[in-house]
């Protein structure tokens, strides 16, 4: 017998419990679910009405508005549909740190998707999952069920740290995997050229997706841990550069934080979610962000 | 100009390699940290190593110019001063010590000045170059052998060296010493001999032929002015010169005063102190200027056999070395005489009456020993013998003669210096010839009343020496005559003569009862006593030369040389060295009074006094030493090219750069630009 997946812990699901996975965007399902949806629907919201044309459902038909005017007049309501959610997470080598945190920022990451899967699902919508570094690694197309939501966490908890990260790259490869517009959630640290992440996102937000970035990034990376002179060696590249981090610490501090700042910046400019996260501080507020 | 290097430790400069090498060799290992992504850093590190890297150079540039500067004030570099380029010359530096650069021209000193010339020439030589020195007090003192490349040596020397009281034996030896030196250099070499010195004119007068032969030869005079006023104690003579316990004696005290470089007339007023253990008596005299003059003490002898000291003291004055001299004089109970003849008979109731007198102690021998004595009754000295009196004199030793009154064949050689013989004549008509007078106003005769004196005139006596004894007198004294028979002259029966130190005495009057009845009469004991005693001169004996002499010491019988001990005047005890059965003070005698103590018994005083040659201030002037030298002109013509020390402009460029170091190390960073990718 399969042990269950332990990255979706009891006080995650009891915490969260109260949240419901939304963003503010017209869901694109073809489903019935929770959520408004362009076009007209078959929900209770009313929506207009508008001049019956020949093809329209009869059934449609506002007959007290005929009588009155004796014109067809439709009524029409809200549609609702599901929602589809598209979590990417990054899997690269570089997400494998740890220094300060008491989780790597690939099991924190991990830990922040399994979660949001778990509320997508409990939301009767559907989720897909790729992992990737420098490709997508594992894909696990859209599904609203216990057994894809048990799938996702499976996938999630053997995740481990690969190649160099590329994420321009992998954001192009997953395009043809994501069929219609709903919400990316793209997990990483984004240690990447932010004008090909641009690039490569556009095409998802031009056909409405919503993007959410959440970058994750340890306490060490932040403020240059180490002492005396180091060697500081890149985990995804090998590349070796020696430094000491006592000199160096303000101006990396100062540099980093101007990173995301730029990335912040850039998600705002696009609409995008920007959310950044640390390895040694709780992602519940990361929900209360999304829930808004 | 060229540079020099005083302490040529070239390894030292290896300092400014330190830091390069602990650059090299203290670069820690750094810690190897894997790290998500270098990406951020790397484009940092590569902005910031564009800003630090030069400043590290810097640094580094600094720090190794910090070490170079310090490691080359080690150098002690110089800057000219080496006119020569490699080939070092030779300086010997004849510095005058004695008594007289003790002197105070105005408000200098000339040792002083002397000292800063000495140091500013040894200071101005280069690395290469050699030097000697050669200090005049006493005898030459070279301070090498030869010339030698030993700077911080001379000045060493130099610092330790003073004016001592001593005046100099030597100088126109010292100079040809160095010329021998300077000779000896290799032709190519430069030599040049520096002469410092006040010029005295009773020290430099041996020299002035070697001084103005001399064509290397720079002078420098150091006295200001061509005279310094001075008064000086020159001697003390005592009469006797070895006293009986409680005998009067006189002391003479010699003083001068030698004019300045403006001579004044008239009278320098002075006391004269003297110290005799625990008596002191001062005297008021007035000294003519330029002049000398003699402060006589009546004194007693102390009533205890043993050396006494006296000491004669004058105020101080500009030059106050010379106002004391000291007189160490023997008080003996009973004074040694010997009594030369070749039989007793021969000197019959003499040698009685010199045995009897109590305060001799007389040795009859029939030939002259070597051991000295007080007096010395010749009898029938001959010819050969009068070197031996000669020397007697000379010793300051009291010669009796009792010449041979047959025929003498001794006196005319002593006092004449030639050859020949005195005749003798014998009273053979049955009469005796008588004396006729006395010089009673001489001191011999102070006891005697006149009239106590006709008994011993009027002793009749037989034989003498005859007319040809008379043309010898000279300038003896005569103390007795005989009375003069048929007109013919008196001839002198007493003679005595101040030979030098010593005095001599000739007896001419028989001294056995064979040709005199002089010996029956009760006068001749006292009136023999009287005139040995008053015949003392006032001799002193040798005593050490000041600068030049070293005290030494015979050791007496049962004294061991472990017990004996050589005091100064402040008690303190000097190091001694024995040689065979003597001891010897391994430090030149200066002027003082010692005392070789064996225990607590005194065993021996010494008097060591001032050379007063030294007391004489004057020194060459231009005009006496013609073109030789100018005081001002011979500064100059050391013709040694001014070096001026680097090393403290070093040390301030090290802390310069100390400073400028900090200032860059501690600097505020600029503002860092922050960067994206």
């Amino acid at each position: 017998m399969a042990q269950a997946p332990t990255i979706l812990r009891p006080e995650d699901m009891s915490r969260l419990a109260n949240y419901r996975f939304a963003v503010r965007m017209m869901a694109e399902g073809w489903l019935s679910g929770h959520h408004r949806a362009k076009g007209r629907g078959s929900s209770s919201d009313f929506l207009e009405y508008r001049a019956y044309y020949p093809g329209d459902d009869p059934r449609l038909v506002d007959w007290r508005v005929f009588a009155r005017t004796d014109k067809l007049q439709l009524k029409t309501f809200e549609n609702e549909t599901h929602l589809e959610c598209h979590l990417f997470v990054d899997s690269s080598a570089s997400m494998g740190y740890k220094e300060i945190g008491p989780i790597s920022k690939l099991e924190y990451g991990s830990h922040f998707a399994a979660c949001v899967a778990w509320l997508v699902v409990r939301g009767n919508d559907r989720v897909s999952l790729q992992l990737f570094d420098d490709q997508v690694r594992q894909y696990l197309p859209p599904g609203s069920t216990a057994a894809h939501l048990n799938q996702c966490l499976n996938l999630l908890e053997h995740n481990t740290a690969g190649n160099q990260t590329d994420l321009p790259q992998a954001l192009e490869r997953a395009r043809g995997f994501v069929q219609r517009p709903g919400t990316l959630v793209i997990v990483s640290d984004f240690m990447c050229d932010l004008s090909a992440l641009q690039a490569a996102l556009n095409p998802y937000l031009h056909r409405g997706c919503k993007v959410v970035l959440v970058q994750v990034l340890d306490a060490g990376e932040l403020s240059l841990s180490g002492q005396g002179l180091s060697r500081y060696v890149d985990m995804e590249t090998g590349e070796r550069i020696t430094c000491n981090p006592d000199d160096m610490r303000r101006v990396y501090q100062e540099a980093m934080q101007a990173r995301r700042q730029q990335l912040h910046v850039m998600a705002a400019a696009r609409g995008m979610l920007y959310l950044s996260a640390r390895t040694d501080e709780s992602f519940y507020p990361l929900f209360d962000a999304l829930a808004r | 100009m060229n540079i020099s290097f005083d302490n040529p430790v070239w390894w030292l400069m290896a300092a400014a390699l330190v830091p390069l090498l602990v650059h090299l060799v203290a670069r820690t290992r750094p810690k190897e940290r894997r790290f998500s992504s270098v990406l951020l850093l790397k484009e940092l590190v590569r902005l910031q190593a564009r800003r630090a890297r030069p400043k590290d150079w810097l640094l580094l540039l600094l720090r190794t110019l910090l070490c170079a500067c310090v490691a080359g004030a080690f150098l002690l570099p110089h800057l000219g001063g080496d006119a020569e380029g490699g080939q070092g010359r030779t300086l010997v530096i004849v510095l005058d010590d004695t008594a007289s650069m003790g002197a105070a021209d105005g408000q200098q000193v000339r040792m002083n000045r002397a000292l800063e010339v000495a140091q500013a020439a040894v200071r101005s030589l280069a690395p290469a170059d050699r030097a000697n020195l050669v200090t005049l007090s006493g005898y030459p003192r070279f301070l090498f052998d030869r010339p030698e490349s030993a700077r911080p040596l001379l000045l060493r020397e130099l610092a330790r060296t003073q004016s001592r009281p001593a005046a100099s034996a030597g100088v126109a030896e010292a100079l040809a010493t160095a010329r021998r030196q300077l000779d000896a250099l290799p032709e190519v070499a430069e030599g040049k001999l520096l002469l410092i010195s006040d010029f005295q004119t009773a020290t430099m007068q041996e020299a002035v032929a070697a001084l103005a032969e001399s064509d290397d030869l720079c002078c420098v005079n150091v006295a200001q002015t061509s005279a310094v006023e001075n008064t000086s104690v020159t001697s003390m003579s005592l009469t006797p010169a070895k006293p009986l316990p409680g005998q009067k004696v006189t002391l003479t005290v010699g003083l001068q005063h030698r004019q300045g470089a403006v001579a004044r007339e008239g009278r320098v007023p002075l006391s004269v102190t003297l110290s005799a253990g625990n008596l002191r008596l001062s005297q008021p005299c007035e000294l003519p200027c330029g002049g000398q003059t003699q402060v006589r003490f009546e004194l007693t002898a102390p009533q205890e056999a043993g050396d006494w000291c006296l000491t004669a003291q004058t105020e101080a004055d500009v030059y106050p070395g010379d106002n004391t001299r000291y007189l160490v004089v023997p008080v003996a109970d009973k004074l040694d005489c010997l009594v030369i003849a070749s039989d007793r008979t021969h000197v019959g109731f003499m040698l009685r009456a010199l045995e009897n007198i109590p305060f001799l102690r007389t040795l009859y021998l029939p030939s002259l020993p070597e051991t000295p004595a007080d007096f010395v009754v010749w009898h029938a000295p001959v010819a050969a013998d009068v070197p031996a009196i000669q020397e007697r004199l000379a010793a300051g030793e009291t010669v009796l003669i009792v010449p041979d009154l047959a025929q003498d064949t001794a006196l005319k050689p002593l006092l004449t210096g030639k050859e020949g013989c005195v005749a003798g004549e014998l009273r053979t008509d049955g009469g005796y010839w008588l004396l006729s007078e006395c010089a009673v106003d001489d001191a011999s005769f102070e006891l005697f009343e006149q009239a106590a004196l006709e008994s011993w005139l009027q002793a009749g006596i037989y034989r003498r020496l005859g007319a040809e004894l008379e043309p010898l007198a000279g300038s003896g004294k005569v103390l007795m005559r005989y009375a003069g028979d048929d007109g013919a002259a008196a001839l002198p029966a007493l003679l005595r003569w101040q030979k030098g130190a010593g005095t001599l005495l000739l007896w001419n009057m028989p001294v056995t009862a064979r040709d005199s009845r002089q010996g029956f009469s009760p006068l001749y004991l006292p009136l023999l006593a009287e005139q040995l005693n008053h015949a003392r001169g006032a001799a002193v004996q040798d005593e050490p030369v000041a600068g030049q002499d070293f005290l030494q010491f015979l050791l007496p019988t049962g004294v061991s040389a472990g017990d004996v001990r050589l005091l100064n005047e402040a008690g303190e005890a000097l190091p001694l060295a024995v040689r065979h059965n003597s001891l010897r003070c391994e430090q030149v005698a200066m002027p003082g009074v010692y005392r070789w103590m064996a225990g607590e018994q005194l065993l021996r005083t010494v008097a060591v006094n001032f050379p007063s040659e030294e007391s004489d201030l004057r020194s060459f002037t231009p005009e006496v030493a013609g073109e030789m030298f100018t005081a001002d002109a011979a500064v100059e013509g050391v013709a040694l090219a001014a070096r001026v020390p680097l090393w403290p402009w070093l040390l301030a460029a090290a802390f310069a750069l100390f400073v400028l170091e900090l200032l860059i190390c501690r600097s505020p960073r600029a503002a860092q630009r922050t960067t994206g990718l």
